[in-house]
């Protein structure tokens, strides 16, 4: 922005929102229902929270639902793919889940890409809502520094006390900032402050030692005990799986109507950490053990996929860690196999 | 292609799974019956036959007469379902299995307790052989609609094999170990939609274990939260009578 800095106050913010909403455009936020606190459609600024709280489910069930149907068949032979996608704008997305996005991005883009994905991809606006300090003692961005964000967002608001200041990522957020929000420009550097205390709050926590080379270590540590002493916890309940914002291994099932002439090809999440996911046809099992479908689990991250994208592909929610009912935690068993945990770093 | 012959039979149950069966729209009732014949069925017909593509069975054995009864349904049918938790595991009757036979023949019958025909009550797979079941208490409308599709169609019954949290979690819950309740959500199959935690309880286990469960684990979950063992047993011992041993083992 030609060197200037931007900022919005907290009532055009509000203000912005609501014109969306006006404008007839779906807008997702953080909001609470009942008891719960979590990422759902909102139909005025009021409803949305500001303030933090983790939330069970990360904004990828906005592009990949739990259930979605794909496809509809009739008997007679008539196929239909279906992919629904309508405009809509997610607002106050924390940098580790904007991490999670660009990681799904990457993913779905590969080979001919996934078209469901994409088209809810392509019509969505992704306000991103920076991180002052960390949230709670369960998350552990800063392991992988997925604090921090270059891109995953289409703008960027860092909540400095009084505003906000705004970063600008993409062509997309800067039209529509333009277009829904009132802001002014500054020329003195308004971030500054926000950075400093960031970089302030995060001052203690640091990167994994050697997170550059996480995968070489994982791929050396195939028979460490740690898989066998967490396996031997685990409960197969799946829940890491099912909270995990980069986690996307889905199963596709037909349903058909109940009259036997059309039916309906949905795909539903599914989680490598369940039995049902490793047996495979004629009844094999080639990850029979909890401790096997961990490594896996584990291994995806730190190791196989983290190959493929060029960055840890835990971005460290600590969403894991809050469900696993017997404290199987992705930072632990890392921590454990470099060395870091018995050396106090 | 002629239509399946469908028949119910209960033993010992509330029959509420076969009301829950037909608990449908209409217009999804004459779906269902253009697809199959329902040949016998005492919630609403009084029709019989002699033979059945499919039979479902709810309720379990709690009297040795039950068993010639079910072994001539069995010997009669294709398909035998275990229909509904009393089918599928010995549901709520398998209760009395904790107690002494004295004790609940005195408890039915004061005056008479010899008139109480009784032994250990059964899941139906533990007297005949089972081809497919369809769990819960009650069982599930539309899961019942899936399977008998399934069996028509003659692919495998669609039932889940993993746990209610795949599900509980779907439905974005606040974990309800959480708010001070244990739950036998981790090692119990889904396909409820987690009807319990959802909406203010727990799960307690009405759709049985899945197959592969880990209870070692799921025990020093409750232990964790404060849950003595005997405690444990006693909270779910309702439909986990034969898992009883198995969290003894786990000990
Ligand atoms: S593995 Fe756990 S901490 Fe890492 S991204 Fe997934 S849910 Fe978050
Ligand atoms: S949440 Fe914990 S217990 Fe459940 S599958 Fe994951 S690691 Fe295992
Ligand atoms: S409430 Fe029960 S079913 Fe839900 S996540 Fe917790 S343990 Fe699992
Ligand atoms: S949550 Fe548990 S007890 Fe409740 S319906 Fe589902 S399986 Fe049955």
């Amino acid at each position: 922005m030609n060197g200037k800095f931007r900022k919005i106050s907290k009532k055009d913010l509000l203000i912005g929102l609501d014109r969306i909403i006006n404008d007839g455009r779906k807008l997702a936020a953080l909001t609470r229902k009942g008891e719960k606190v979590l990422y759902d459609y909102v139909t005025k600024s009021d409803e949305i929270l500001m303030q933090y709280i983790p939330t069970v489910l990360s904004p990828k069930k906005f592009f990949l639902p739990q259930d979605e149907v794909i496809l509809e068949y009739t008997t007679k032979g008539k196929v239909t793919a279906k992919i629904e996608a309508e405009s809509m704008v997610l607002f106050g997305i924390k940098p580790c889940d904007l991490h999670g996005i660009k990681i799904l991005d990457e993913a779905f883009a590969e080979s001919n890409g996934d078209p469901n994905y994409l088209a809810k991809r392509e019509k969505s606006l992704i306000i991103g809502l920076d991180c002052s300090r960390l949230c709670d003692e369960k998350a552990f961005c800063y392991k992988v520094n997925a604090q921090n964000i270059t891109t995953g967002c289409d703008f960027m608001l860092h909540n400095t006390g009084i505003d906000f200041a705004v970063t600008v990522y993409t062509e997309k957020g800067a039209e529509q900032l333009d277009k829904y929000f009132q802001t002014e420009i500054k020329s003195e550097n308004i971030l500054d402050d926000f950075n400093q205390a960031k970089a302030a709050a995060f001052s203690k926590f640091g990167t994994f030692k050697q997170l550059k080379q996480l995968p070489e270590i994982f791929e050396n540590n195939k028979n460490h005990s740690v898989w066998q002493t967490e396996g031997d916890k685990c409960l197969s309940c799946g829940s890491c799986i099912l909270v995990c914002p980069t986690c996307y291994c889905f199963d596709v099932a037909d349903e058909m109507a109940l009259n036997l002439k059309k039916g309906e090809r949905i795909r539903r999440w599914d989680a490598c950490m369940l039995n049902s996911f490793a047996v495979v046809a004629g009844n094999d099992n080639f990850r029979e053990e909890p401790k096997d479908r961990l490594k896996h689990r584990i291994n995806r991250k730190f190791n196989y996929l983290m190959k493929k994208h060029g960055e840890s592909v835990c971005v460290g929610c600590g969403r894991c860690v809050r469900a696993c009912l017997v404290n199987i935690s992705p930072k632990t068993i890392a921590e454990t196999i470099t060395g870091e945990l018995s050396t106090g770093g | 292609m002629a239509k399946p012959k469908v028949a119910f039979f209960d033993f010992a149950s509330c029959e509420g799974c076969q009301l829950s069966a037909i608990d449908l729209a209409p217009e999804q009732m004459l779906d269902l019956l253009n697809v199959v014949d329902i040949v016998e069925f005492r919630e609403a017909i009084s029709e019989k036959a002699a033979k059945y593509d499919i039979a479902l069975i709810e309720g379990s054995i709690t009297r040795d007469c039950d068993v010639p009864r079910l072994q001539d349904i069995r010997n009669r049918s294709k398909v035998l379902v275990a229909f509904g938790a009393c089918a599928h595991t010995g549901g709520i009757n398998a209760l009395k299995n904790f107690q002494k036979k004295e004790d609940y023949q005195k408890a039915v019958y004061p005056t008479d307790p010899l008139k109480y025909e009784t032994t250990v009550t059964r899941a139906i797979s533990e007297v005949v052989q089972v081809d497919a079941f369809i769990p819960g208490c009650p069982i599930n409308t539309m899961e019942f609609v899936r399977i008998v599709k399934n069996l028509v169609l003659g692919k495998r019954p669609d039932i889940p094999d993993y746990s209610v949290c795949v599900e509980c979690k779907k439905n974005e819950n606040i974990c309800v170990y959480e708010k001070g309740m244990h739950c036998l959500g981790p090692v119990i199959r889904a396909g409820c939609d987690a009807k319990c935690p959802s909406n203010g309880g727990y799960c307690y286990g009405c759709r049985g274990t899945v197959t592969k469960p880990n209870l070692h684990a799921q025990k020093d979950v409750m232990q964790k939260y404060n849950l003595t063992f005997d405690q444990m047993t006693d909270q779910f011992k309702l439909f986990l009578q034969r898992n009883r041993e198995v969290f003894k083992n786990a000990g």
